[in-house]
């Protein structure tokens, strides 16, 4: 890497991932620059020129980035830019969008090595296009419905045998009743579809595959990482986010041709990383379920000891040829 | 059409950000009679156990000073607050 170029990390100032891929570009002394958004605009300034021969530079307490040394960007889930309080709702929104041009806009043209690019990131969050994407790269997709309408559902579970996973598309995170909850992959019965309530947004409904484990594998360029998860209870069997302290954690090889259909998914949404979910049958079928593009792995990097990290921080120091 | 009012690509997706440092605004709403089907399945988040990496749910109160008149002056009387959820997910 040339001598003033630095890599710049957009996360939160506490995010493990970043933390890590720092830990592993620091270890081969490579210049790491970090931004949080949230510092934006109170603790980090913007003085962007585009179109110039220069694209700017950021300047924050802990110094100055010359934007045109960026060798690469390390994006990991940043947060809301931090507005004053002061400001009123509709300030507020006309300053959180201006925000969302300026800062947004000058770092998304940095021509540059992403992991991953924000446009890509938001391409690749609609569950449905992940499906049909992971279909044209021939990976094994379940049988999938996304409708507001009940008979519908209650057809395509008569079809399945009866019984089908509903599953949120988004997070599917609520705060009401002052608790945060969250809507996990349940596996319902056709019986219990009720029309009016399925008829007041898009609901997912897909066919359950009895699996032996849960697979996450993250794929970094083309190296795939692979994680199977199993399951000591039966909730978290059908969704294993619904109960960590269930679950554990074996190193699994991922077969040659799921590997390909994974290069190939992430080449058609323009990725560098994704985080995989599989379901595995006995015979040793992998079943794709969802890909994220932002996903976390620092946890199953220290169950398993797998150098995701380092694998990371290869590709955002290796030369771009693009 | 302002940018951010197209329901299928809004502009601020291009740049996704998360709510600022993962709070969640903690809401007193009650469950309505038009509930979607799905939010039938929703349950309290479990923390993630994950070693170093551990993220447990932390709930912060945020005091935010909103009682102003236009020119910016206090008006007295309480101060608004505002109570956060911190966590994460997957």
């Amino acid at each position: 890497m040339s001598g003033n170029a630095c890599i710049l990390l957009i996360a939160e100032r506490d995010d493990a991932e970043a933390g890590l891929v720092a830990e592993s570009l620091g270890a081969h002394g490579i210049e790491v620059c970090w931004i949080d958004t949230a510092d934006f605009p109170g603790h980090l300034d913007l003085i962007a020129t585009p179109g110039a021969k220069y694209p700017g530079w950021l300047r924050s307490p802990d110094g100055e980035i010359n934007l045109a040394q960026v060798r690469s960007v390390y994006r990991r889930s940043p947060s809301m830019f931090g507005m004053d309080d002061g400001m009123s709702a509709p300030e507020r929104r006309f300053a959180l969008m201006e925000a969302v041009q300026g800062m947004g806009g000058a770092l998304a043209s940095l021509r540059c090595r992403w992991m991953n690019h924000p446009a890509r990131v938001a391409d690749a969050s609609y569950k449905p296009l992940q499906l049909c994407v992971a279909d044209q790269c021939g990976l094994r997709v379940p049988r999938t419905l996304v409708t507001n309408v009940g008979q519908a559902a209650r057809e395509f579970a008569a079809e399945l045998g009866g019984s089908v996973i509903y599953k949120p598309m988004s997070p599917g995170v609520l705060a009401e009743q002052r608790r945060i909850r969250v809507v996990n992959a349940t596996l319902i019965t056709s019986e219990c579809i009720d029309d009016a309530a399925v008829g007041r947004t898009a609901h997912t409904f897909q066919q359950w595959i009895d699996k032996e484990y849960d697979a996450r594998v993250t794929a970094v360029g083309g190296n795939c990482f692979g994680v199977a998860i199993y399951a000591a209870t039966e909730t978290a069997r059908i969704d294993w986010r619904s109960d960590y302290d269930a679950l554990s954690y074996v190193v699994v090889d991922v077969p040659a041709e799921v590997q390909d259909g994974i290069n190939d998914y992430l080449a058609r949404c323009g990725l560098l990383f994704a985080a995989l979910d599989f379901a595995v049958e006995t015979d040793g079928a992998w079943w794709f379920l969802e890909a994220n593009a932002n996903g976390l792995w620092a946890w199953l990097q220290e169950r398993t000891g797998l150098p995701i990290s380092d694998a990371i921080a290869a590709l955002l120091v290796e030369e771009d040829t693009r | 059409m302002f940018p951010d009012s197209d329901p299928l690509a809004p502009l601020s997706s291009r740049f996704p950000l998360s709510p600022a440092a993962g709070h969640i605004p903690i809401s007193d709403a009650q469950p309505s009679a038009a509930r979607p089907f799905g939010l039938q399945f929703a349950v309290d988040v479990q923390p993630r156990t994950c070693g170093k990496h551990e993220k447990k749910e932390t709930r912060t109160t945020k005091t935010k000073e909103t009682r102003t008149t236009s020119d910016g002056k206090e008006q007295g009387g309480e101060p608004d607050t505002e109570e956060y959820v911190e966590i994460s997910y997957e």
